[in-house]
């Protein structure tokens, strides 16, 4: 792996080396423990953890403005989001004694998981992909400057960055109006 | 890492949320499989692009971008009818919602 050492930050460069591969085994092992957790809570945190482990892959991609992103966006507000929703939610005695994970559940999971893993794979291998134009590593890594990214969203993106801005804003006050409370 | 790396990656990231959007029984662990496949096409976004030759070119981070605000604010929806729900009916059991079958 060849990282031109004249361009992108050294974050960059050392994540670039070593950086894919750690994170992925941590998103693994993160995504393992969260199927198999039977603990609602940890399981929230596990999934934060896998979001995390996401955001730092993207961050060995080389976008780093979208992994600081993903990691702000998922692990501060989506997973403290479940941590809450699991929090105000708490099942009833019966419901966590007759486990919330039961071996049909994580055997059905398992099952789909493994065959669709399996059929997409064989499509991977098997598509135009795998010839050697896309065989080699990185070319020379020019960081897309955050710069760029801010002049396309006021310039060439702006009509969809004020879609998603109504979006979100909708979005989010439809949240507030259904889990209001409105008994006294 | 080639760009190979990252696509079975993605592909075993969305074949583990689908699997566990459809087999869990709580509504919060689907939710959290949706947001998964979502995370696992902004990966294939982010791969396809690292290995093109248009790193100049802020699309593909910009799709990301949305993906990952569109989830955001699917999750906060969600999240808010689980809540509405569980003050229906007790539960976030997906199969507790059941009253609008004849």
């Amino acid at each position: 792996m060849t990282a031109n050492p004249e361009t992108g930050s050294p974050l960059w460069q050392i994540l670039s080396n070593w950086g894919s591969l750690i994170p992925t085994i941590l998103l693994l092992l993160a995504l393992a423990g969260f199927s198999i957790a039977r603990n609602l809570i940890r399981a929230a945190l596990l999934i934060a953890l896998a979001f995390l482990s996401l955001g730092l892959l993207f961050l060995s991609l080389g976008a780093e403005f979208l992994a600081f992103a993903q990691i702000l966006v998922y692990v501060g507000a989506v997973a403290m989001l479940m941590l809450f929703t699991i929090l105000l939610s708490r099942p009833s005695e019966r419901e966590h004694a007759a486990a919330w994970l039961d071996g049909g559940e994580l055997l059905r999971g398992f099952l789909i998981g493994i065959i669709l893993t399996f059929i997409l794979g064989m499509f991977i291998a098997a598509s135009p992909l795998a010839s050697q134009k896309f065989q080699n590593d990185f070319p020379a890594q020019t960081s897309l400057s955050l710069q760029a990214i801010g002049q396309a969203l006021i310039g060439d993106a702006a009509a969809s960055f004020l879609a998603l801005a109504v979006l979100l804003t909708a979005a989010l006050i439809g949240a507030a109006i259904l889990a209001f409370d409105e008994r006294p | 890492m080639p760009l190979q790396f990252y696509l079975y990656l993605s592909a075993f990231l969305f074949s583990i949320g689908i699997g566990l959007a459809l087999s869990r029984k709580n509504s919060i662990l689907i939710l959290a499989g949706i947001e998964l496949i979502l995370a696992a096409a902004n990966l294939n976004f982010l791969a396809f692009w690292k290995h093109s030759s248009f790193l100049e070119d802020p699309s593909a981070p910009l799709f990301a971008l949305f993906v990952i605000a569109i989830a955001a604010s699917e999750a906060a929806l969600g999240l808010a009818l689980i809540i509405h729900l569980y003050r229906h009916t007790g539960s976030t059991s997906a199969d507790s919602s059941n009253q609008l079958q004849g």
